[in-house]
């Protein structure tokens, strides 16, 4: 007995000795400044950090210690109740996604970074173009234009592209290959095989038949008329259907396709729970047709934060294009589209008129912001009420997680963000082969030649996450230290190595983020898709504002009566434009 | 110093703690949470209150030419019938247990209460499988061939399902001391009342209903009371609803409550912030406040204290 107790007593000795120990730290910390960084993460990308951390910590010469403190669950609410307080611990370096960014700059939370950044001549244009600019921002005027202050640096991008589950598209009898416009000639003439290492022979296409520019090619295809069901002979189609995940498809031919894998009785209880695919097409956001051909749903009119709902605008957009053929940027980084005056004047988007620079053409006019609309919705509305009925409705996702419509095999493809391929690949398994292909865009074809009379720009949205100092820190200009290590080459080299998010320095995006994902043949093995719209897909509209108040004036009935097609689009506009438009109006002074 | 001075002193002294509590944590806060409705505060933080600048009733007006405001107030009303719903079936439960035999009654209780006393955020997340368009009951409705129901995305349906929901969550309370109030009914006045002839329903609605009458005061007043303040329901199944649905389908999902908290922690800058939530929270307490006392005036009339 008495034994017992003189090992529980040098147990619990041994016990409270080591808890001593522990508090002694990390030695690395001993004398150095010590910053304290802020963030969330689940538990892959919470490994890539403390690396990146653990690098610093060891390597660095500022004299710096890092304390990495991951809060993965009340990221959003810890901020919110702690940042705004006086003698509170807060961070020194936290993260701030695009989504929260306008409303933390405004109550305050943030350093202005400008001058650190003047400072340190930090090279921006090795970063994604449309990262860097979404942290632009003047609080007063709730503007974004170039000579606003960066409030952050960024951390990563994650654009959205088309995730297509091929082993569907093969069943269907699709023919789906990999090959750039560039190298179609070569393709065609069989020389040249595409980035799966297939040539046109070993797809069994005709040696005479020449492959078309276009993301799907059928024999018989759907433009607006008649949709016309494949013809198969003995589970063979006999006709000629191409998808290719090299070129962006039209509104038509995402369209023709998404038919190809729709059940006709879609609604019908008995396809639930089923693999085979339910309806061809998801997407939740418009971004990617109303920004295609220059619309949005709300416009700085004045460019000095005069907002104006332009969800259901009619005027077309005409593109700009340069001398070199190249469509023209405007200084947000949005492809530039003017819309026609009264007498004749071009006007941007503020307003302002502009003039054709020497050698710049202009587009046709594109289908407008409304016409755009329209054809997003008429995806998930019924045939019954005048739609296509290829999406899901939201009555049929109601509150079920929309990427599992892709990875539970019923919907053949669907509109995601690149953040979610690891969601993916461990949801999908082997269950069947995906990969990704461009968002479609919008394009008319020349009826008598076949090749593209008109084209919309590619467009969608990305999300991104920033680096800010706290505008409370004692230690801003060691917090900045940090985070020019982080967004500098070691951090982001190792970020790209690990393959999560696409990594803020654009050439090892486009090299080793792209080699370290496609490595032993894992999926989606066309991931250059995402980097490729590192510059060109922008913040959602969600970063407008300092806060959602406007959006969820109409998004819900958008979200609900407009795409089952319970309610129609005018009486959608009839009733929300105005109430829109005030909303918008209370962010001003 | 007398004898009954220090009596006091003592008795100052001894409920001190208690007051300091009361005082920081209720009465400093109310007079702050006053003062901010009278002011265009966005948001409270440290230095909040060194720029305050009072704008005298304007949230007040605004508040109340708010189609929102007046839409929240509907919601949270027909939210509280639940109170109602909850009395009716907790005495007919707690009526029923009584007659079932020891044992029973003791596993009745624990599965009734269990409900009351779980996570809710579980509780709502269960709540949601069911009213699923792939979930339990539309698994029942298309296996019968009907088509899914959109529960939680359909305007009709949404407010009937929170009901249920919040029902079925709180009854086990109402049960429980209701069975405590059946407990505690006088045997003699039933059986002599029984001995005069009176049938079951008669004895039950003239002698035992208002001999609870105390209980169902208290339960009224208190349901009432947490019924207009309902917001973590709301709050948890809109967010869950995802992009677009911040106040459930067809702003059925928007509470008092619900609307305060957006106000002053979420969507400040474009629905006024925290001096325009301050001021809606003046006038829930005024609500509450005038309901209540309607309550106390005619409790004369039908509670018994006898």
């Amino acid at each position: 007995m008495k034994k017992g107790l003189k090992l529980c007593c040098g147990a619990l000795a041994f016990a409270m000795a080591a808890g001593l120990l522990a508090g002694c730290g990390d030695p690395l910390r001993e004398g150095k400044t010590v910053v304290t960084f802020w963030g969330w993460a689940d538990d892959e990308e919470a490994e890539i950090v403390s690396s990146q951390i653990k690098w610093y910590n060891e390597n660095n010469t500022d004299n710096i210690y890092v304390d990495y403190v991951p809060r993965p669950g009340d990221y959003v609410a810890a901020v919110n109740s702690t940042l705004g307080l006086d003698n509170v611990d807060g961070p020194d370096v936290f993260y701030a996604s695009d989504e929260d960014f306008k409303r933390w700059v405004k109550r305050g939370f943030m350093a202005d970074l400008q001058d650190y950044v003047d400072a340190a001549e930090i090279d921006l244009s090795s970063m994604w173009d449309s990262a860097v600019y979404r942290y632009r921002y003047d609080p007063e005027t709730n503007t974004n234009n170039p000579d606003d202050h960066l409030y952050a640096l960024p951390k990563d991008i994650s654009p959205t592209g088309l995730f297509y589950n091929k082993s569907v598209f093969e069943n269907h009898g699709v023919k789906v290959i990999s090959v750039d416009e560039a190298d179609l000639d070569e393709f065609n003439a069989g020389t040249k095989a595409d980035k799966t290492g297939k040539t046109k022979a070993d797809y069994g296409i005709p040696e005479d038949f020449e492959v078309p520019a276009q993301g799907f090619y059928r024999q018989y295809p759907y433009r607006g008329g008649q949709w016309r069901k494949p013809q198969y002979t003995d589970g063979k189609v006999t006709e000629l259907m191409i998808f290719n995940n090299r070129i962006a498809m039209s509104w038509d031919e995402v369209e023709d396709l998404s038919m190809l894998f729709t059940k006709e009785d879609a609604y019908n209880a008995a396809n639930l729970g089923k693999s085979d695919p339910t309806w061809g097409y998801l997407t939740h956001w418009w971004f990617a047709y109303g920004w295609s051909v220059g619309g949005d749903c709300a416009v700085d009119t004045t460019g000095n934060g005069d907002w104006e709902f332009t969800l259901g605008d009619e005027t077309p957009h005409y593109l700009v294009y340069n001398e070199d053929g190249n469509y023209a940027v405007g200084d947000d980084y949005k492809a530039l589209f003017v819309t026609k005056g009264e007498g004749g004047q071009l006007l941007r988007s503020d307003g302002t008129e502009y003039t054709l620079q020497a050698g710049q053409t202009l587009s046709g006019a594109m289908p407008s912001q409304r016409d755009a609309f329209e054809r997003f919705v008429a995806l998930t509305v019924p045939t019954g009420k005048g739609g296509l009925g290829i999406s899901p409705r939201p009555q049929d996702v109601g509150t079920t997680e929309r990427l599992s419509f892709f990875t539970t095999g019923r919907v053949a493809m669907i509109v995601e963000q690149n953040y979610r391929i690891n969601s993916m690949r461990h949801a999908i398994g082997d269950r069947f082969e995906w990969d990704v292909a461009p968002l479609p865009i919008y394009k008319e074809y020349d009826l008598m030649t076949g090749e593209v009379s008109l084209e919309g720009v590619p467009a969608g949205h990305s999300g991104s996450t920033g680096f800010c100092i706290w505008s409370k820190s004692k230690v801003k200009d060691d917090a900045f230290k940090v985070i020019e290590y982080l967004t500098g080459e070691t951090a982001q080299r190792m970020m790209a190595n690990g393959g999560y998010n696409i990594c803020i320095q654009r050439d090892l995006a486009q090299t080793e983020y792209v080699q370290a994902n496609v490595a032993d043949g894992k999926a989606p093995q066309n991931i250059s898709v995402f980097v490729e719209y590192g510059d060109i897909q922008r913040p959602g509209d969600w970063w407008y504002m300092p806060d959602k108040t406007w959006i969820e004036v109409w998004a819900p009935t958008l979200n609900s009566d407009v795409k089952n097609g319970d309610r129609s689009i005018d009486a959608f506009f009839s009733e929300y434009t105005s109430l829109a438009n005030d909303a918008l109006k209370a962010y001003k002074g | 110093m007398t004898r009954r001075m220090r009596t006091d002193i003592g008795g100052w002294l001894m409920i001190l703690p208690q007051m300091i509590g009361i005082a920081v944590f209720s009465l400093i806060p109310i007079a702050m949470a006053i003062l901010i409705s009278f002011s265009d505060m966005l948001y409270v933080q440290s230095d909040s209150f060194a720029a305050l600048h009072l704008i005298g009733f304007a949230h007040f007006g605004d508040i109340l030419t708010d189609p929102l405001f007046w839409r929240a107030v509907l919601n949270t009303f027909i939210a509280a019938l639940c109170v109602p719903i909850q009395m009716a079936f907790g005495l007919l439960i707690a009526v029923l247990l009584k007659r079932l035999g020891k044992r029973l009654k003791q596993f009745f209780r624990a599965v009734l209460f269990i409900p009351y006393v779980s996570s809710m955020v579980a509780v709502v997340f269960m709540w949601q499988y069911i009213f699923e368009p792939t979930g339990a009951i539309n698994s029942i409705v298309t296996a019968m061939g009907g088509e899914a129901v959109r529960f939680l995305t359909d305007p009709n349906w949404f407010m009937p399902c929170l009901i249920l929901m919040m029902t079925w969550s709180g009854i086990g309370y109402y049960i429980i001391l209701y069975e405590a109030a059946l407990t505690n009914v006088n045997q003699s006045c039933i059986e002599a009342a029984e001995l005069d002839g009176a049938g079951r329903m008669r004895r039950f609605f003239s002698i035992v209903v208002p001999a609870i009458s105390p209980t169902t005061f208290y339960l009224l007043v208190m349901g009432i009371i947490n019924g207009l303040q309902v917001f973590t329901w709301f709050q948890i199944i809109c967010a869950n609803l995802g992009d677009g649905f911040l106040w459930g389908p067809n702003n059925t999902g928007i509470t008092i409550v619900y609307y305060i908290y957006q106000m002053a922690y979420v969507n400040q800058f474009g629905m006024g912030g925290a001096g325009r939530a301050c001021a809606m929270s003046v006038l829930l307490v005024m609500i509450i406040g005038i309901l209540t006392a309607v309550n106390f005036l005619f409790q004369k009339r039908w509670v018994h204290y006898d």
